[in-house]
C-alpha cells in the first residue's frame, strides 16, 4: 500500500474566502515586509519624497504595470492552476525571469514566492503544490499566489494579488519617509479605488509589458547600495 | 556575396527595405562579409577591419522612416567572427501621414566564439511619428554581445519633446535557446507610459545596453557605479546565463553620448580587447 503524507489525510476543505483573508493578512509570514521593490532607492535618489509623490508614483507607474502586465499574466497562471496544469505554471514561472530584468526584482519575487510556497505546503497542500515545490521551490510570487487562490474566481484572486502589490509599496514607504498610518491608508484606499475601476477590463486583456526604466534602474542601484533597510 | 537591388522596394509612398548580412572568418583569422544583401533605405559602407573586428556602417541615405515603411535586418556573426555594426547618423522617424507605423524588424544572431557589437546613433522620433521595432537576439552559449539602444525624446532643439504619436518596442534575447530578456512596451505621450522617463529628467534620453562575454565577463561594477552623475541616472546588473544589462536615463544627448563612449571603453577594457574606432561616438 502506497504511503500517504499526513497532510493529505488531515487537511479539510478550506473556505476560499476565509483562506483569502488569512493569506492576505499582514500577519501572514510571507516575508514581503522586508522588501521595498526599488522604492528605497527612489526615496534615496529624491524621486519619491512625500505622500503626494508616493501616490503619484503608484498611480502613474505601479498601477499601469499591474493592469497592463501583472494582472493579465496572473490570470494566465490562475487559469493554469485551476486546471492543475503544472507544466504551464513552470513555463510561466520561467518566462517571468525574462520579464523581471533587475536581479533584485527577480530575487524578491522568488524569495516571497518560496516562502508562500512553503506555507502552502503546510496549510493547504495539494498535488499541484507538491509538483511545483519539487520542480521549482523558488517559484515566483505571482505563480504561487495563483495556486494559493485557485479556488476563488479570478476576479477575486487578481484583486488580492493587486492588493498585495499596492500595500507592499505603501507599507514600505512608511519606513522610508515621513508618512503616518492614516495618510498611508488613504493612499492605499485611493490606489485600490483606481485599481478596482479597471481590473476587470485588465483581466480580459491578453497582457503586455510596461515601460518603467526608473524603477528598474532603482532596483539595479539598490542591489549595489552600501547600506540599505530593505532586501529589495 | 550578393547585392540585391533589383526587386522593387517602393510601393505607393512607402519603402520596403532589407539587409541580410553575415560575417565569417578566413583561415588566417581575418573577418570578412561572407554574405550581404540589401535594399533601400539601407546602404552599407565598405566593411573594413578595425582592431580585429569587422566594422560595418549601416547607412540610411533617405531622410528617415515614414509611416508604412518597413525594414528587415538579419545580421549574423558567424563562428569566431568579431563584427561591429554602427550607423553614421541618427535614425529618424517622421510624422505619420496615415495609421500605419513604420516597422523595423531586427534579427541578430551570434554564433559560437563570435562577438557582435550593435551601436547605432540615437533613434529620434519626430512629432507625430509612429514606429514599431522588434528585435530578436540569439546568442550561442559562448558568444559575446555589446548591444546598445538609445531613444531620444525627439527633436528637442525644435521644441519637440515626447511629441511623437506612439512607439512600440519589442525585444527577445536568448542565450543557447533560453529566453533571457523579454521587453514589450508602447510609449504614448497621452497615457502614463512616459511617466518614468519624465520624472527624472524633463527630456530624458533612454539608454539600454545588453552585454555578454564569450567567457566569464569581469564585470566593471565599481567603474559603472561612478557614471551616475547629476545628468545620468544609471543602474546595472546581471541577467541570466552570463548576460548583463545597463539601463540609464540621461538629461540630454551630450550626457547620453558621453555615457555610451564610457561604457564601450569599460567593456572592451574588461574583455581585454581594443575598442574599434567608430568615429562620431568615440571622440
Amino acid at each position: 500500500m502506497p504511503e500517504t503524507r499526513d497532510s493529505e489525510q488531515a487537511v479539510p476543505a478550506v473556505d476560499p474566502m476565509l483562506w483569502l483573508m488569512q493569506a492576505n493578512d499582514s500577519q501572514y509570514p510571507s516575508g514581503a515586509y522586508a522588501h521595498s521593490y526599488g522604492l528605497e532607492e527612489l526615496v534615496e535618489a529624491g524621486v519619491v519624497t512625500d505622500a503626494g509623490g508616493l501616490e503619484q508614483f503608484l498611480e502613474s507607474q505601479i498601477l499601469p504595470a499591474l493592469l497592463t502586465f501583472e494582472i493579465p499574466y496572473f490570470a494566465q497562471a490562475h487559469a493554469a492552476a485551476g486546471q492543475d496544469d503544472g507544466a504551464r505554471l513552470l513555463e510561466l514561472d520561467a518566462e517571468l525571469d525574462a520579464w523581471r530584468l533587475p536581479a533584485e526584482t527577480r530575487d524578491a519575487s522568488r524569495r516571497i514566492g518560496s516562502q508562500r510556497l512553503a506555507l502552502l505546503r503546510q496549510l493547504a497542500p495539494s498535488p499541484l503544490v507538491e509538483e511545483l515545490a519539487a520542480a521549482r521551490p523558488f517559484s515566483h510570487h505571482l505563480v504561487v499566489t495563483a495556486i494559493e487562490l485557485a479556488a476563488l474566481p479570478v476576479s477575486h484572486a487578481a484583486r488580492a494579488f493587486g492588493f498585495q502589490t499596492v500595500t507592499g509599496f505603501a507599507t514600505a514607504s512608511m519606513k522610508l519617509m515621513r508618512l503616518g498610518q492614516t495618510a498611508c491608508q488613504g493612499i492605499i484606499r485611493r490606489s485600490l479605488d483606481r485599481l478596482g475601476g479597471e481590473i476587470d477590463s485588465a483581466l480580459c486583456h491578453p497582457g503586455d509589458g510596461w515601460f518603467n526604466p526608473l524603477l528598474e534602474i532603482a532596483s539595479l542601484r539598490h542591489a549595489r547600495a552600501h547600506s540599505r533597510l530593505f532586501i529589495s | 556575396m550578393s547585392t540585391s537591388l533589383s526587386e522593387p522596394g517602393i510601393t505607393g509612398r512607402s519603402i520596403r527595405g532589407h539587409l541580410e548580412l553575415r560575417g565569417d572568418v578566413r583561415a588566417d583569422g581575418t573577418p570578412f562579409l561572407s554574405r550581404q544583401s540589401f535594399r533601400a533605405p539601407v546602404h552599407l559602407s565598405k566593411a573594413h577591419v578595425e582592431s580585429g573586428s569587422l566594422l560595418v556602417h549601416l547607412v540610411n541615405p533617405t531622410a528617415g522612416f515614414f509611416d508604412g515603411d518597413r525594414l528587415d535586418l538579419d545580421v549574423t556573426a558567424g563562428a569566431g567572427c568579431r563584427l561591429v555594426m554602427s550607423t553614421p547618423g541618427a535614425s529618424r522617424v517622421h510624422r505619420a501621414r496615415s495609421e500605419s507605423p513604420a516597422v523595423c524588424e531586427q534579427r541578430l544572431r551570434v554564433e559560437s566564439g563570435a562577438f557582435l557589437e550593435w551601436i547605432p546613433e540615437p533613434f529620434i522620433p519626430q512629432a507625430g511619428a509612429r514606429y514599431v521595432q522588434r528585435t530578436e537576439i540569439d546568442l550561442d552559449r559562448d558568444a559575446g554581445l555589446l548591444f546598445f539602444e538609445w531613444i531620444a525624446p525627439g527633436r528637442v532643439a525644435r521644441g519637440e519633446t515626447f511629441a511623437y504619436r506612439d512607439l512600440r518596442w519589442e525585444l527577445d534575447l536568448r542565450r543557447a535557446g533560453r529566453l533571457i530578456a523579454r521587453e514589450r512596451y508602447t510609449l504614448d505621450p497621452l497615457d502614463q507610459s512616459l511617466a518614468a522617463l519624465r520624472l527624472k529628467f524633463p527630456a530624458a534620453h533612454y539608454v539600454t545596453v545588453f552585454l555578454a562575454g564569450p567567457d566569464e565577463l569581469p564585470w566593471p561594477g565599481d567603474e559603472l557605479d561612478v557614471l551616475t552623475t547629476e545628468r545620468t541616472y544609471l543602474g546595472h546588473g546581471p541577467l541570466l546565463e552570463n548576460v548583463w544589462m545597463i539601463r540609464a536615463l540621461c538629461a540630454d544627448s551630450l550626457a547620453a553620448r558621453s555615457l555610451l563612449a564610457e561604457i564601450r571603453g569599460l567593456f572592451y577594457h574588461a574583455a581585454g580587447h581594443p575598442a574599434p574606432r567608430l568615429g562620431k561616438l568615440t571622440t
